[in-house]
């Protein structure tokens, strides 16, 4: 008795595209791994963080945060700048988690949250702050009366 | 809601993350298989939940996983080809005792891995008495064997 044919849709054309469509891919997730190394997407890296300046002082900040993760602001202020300000911008994007040292006054107002040290002296101020949503955010902070215009994508 | 939308990416990405790489991937499942898909699940729970960890969110997750795997099974099983594009399509490696080399790197499976599965299923010693050896959608491999006369 013959063999009968063996039942099977085979699809070469398709398989075709798809083995190539597969190697695209392999492709993408090579360059995924390679930003995710150079900082492109957040969490430390080569490009994950720039630095502003404002007179003698500079901020250093993200340019690229992740959703829900701690990432901080790194202030070293000149000796004449005691107060810096937080504007709503800022507090739009990012939940403060810890300021260190501590400021000798938080003073709320209209345009932000003013921290006030009285005891600085172009020290170094530590903001530990979390993204609230993910996108493109644009921001502001205050050094003294220096402002400082600042864009951080916020991966989700 | 957000667990819900987390809940649907998570998904969809790892859908196409499994796809993409290959049948072969998961479906081998040697020690290293086995420790990279704890860490997939480990990874993927922070991603799926957030910082939410009420029994509320978890069922809500669970749910919308489930219902997403009941809804992409009606539309494999409605739409045309859909179920070719989601689930990919049996490959022969094998046909009338001859081993089809384009198909096996494409596929990337070993020779080995045929002769493997024609031992361990069909009681079967040499690639001649292969008569089809197919990669099927969950990535093993089926063997039919030659007729003998």
């Amino acid at each position: 008795m013959a063999r009968k044919p063996l039942e099977l849709d085979e699809h070469p054309a398709f398989q075709e595209r798809f083995w190539t469509l597969e190697r695209w891919f392999w492709a993408g997730f090579a360059l995924v791994v390679l930003a995710g190394l150079l900082g492109l997407l957040g969490g430390g890296g080569l490009f994950s963080r720039s630095t502003a300046r404002a007179g003698a002082s500079a901020l250093d900040y993200p340019m690229v945060a992740r959703w829900q993760s701690d990432v901080t602001l790194e202030l070293d202020l000149a000796p004449e700048v005691t107060t810096i300000t937080l504007p709503p911008s800022l507090t739009d994007v990012f939940d403060i988690e810890r300021i260190l040292p501590r400021p000798d006054e938080e003073n709320p107002g209209p345009d932000g949250i003013a921290l006030v040290f009285r005891t600085s002296s172009g020290g170094h101020v530590t903001l530990a702050v979390r993204a609230t949503k993910p996108g493109p955010a644009s921001w502001e902070i205050r050094l003294g009366t220096a402002e400082l215009k600042i864009f951080t994508l916020v991966m989700p | 809601m957000e667990v819900v939308l987390r809940a649907i990416v998570v998904y969809l990405l790892l859908l196409l993350i499994f796809r993409m790489s290959g049948r072969r991937t998961m479906a081998q499942m040697t020690s290293f298989d086995l420790v990279m898909v704890l860490i997939v699940a480990e990874t993927t729970q922070q991603a799926l939940v957030g910082s939410d960890y009420s029994i509320t969110g978890a069922i809500l997750a669970i749910t919308t996983l489930f219902s997403l795997d009941i809804g992409l099974s009606h539309l494999k099983r409605h739409v045309p080809n859909a179920s070719k594009v989601l689930d990919g399509v049996p490959t022969i490696l094998v046909r009338e005792g001859k081993a089809d080399e384009h198909a096996l790197t494409r596929t990337r499976v070993e020779l080995e891995e045929i002769l493997e599965a024609a031992r361990s299923t069909q009681g079967l010693s040499a690639l001649d008495e292969i008569d089809f050896a197919i990669l099927e959608v969950d990535g093993k491999i089926s063997i039919v064997p030659r007729r003998r006369n």
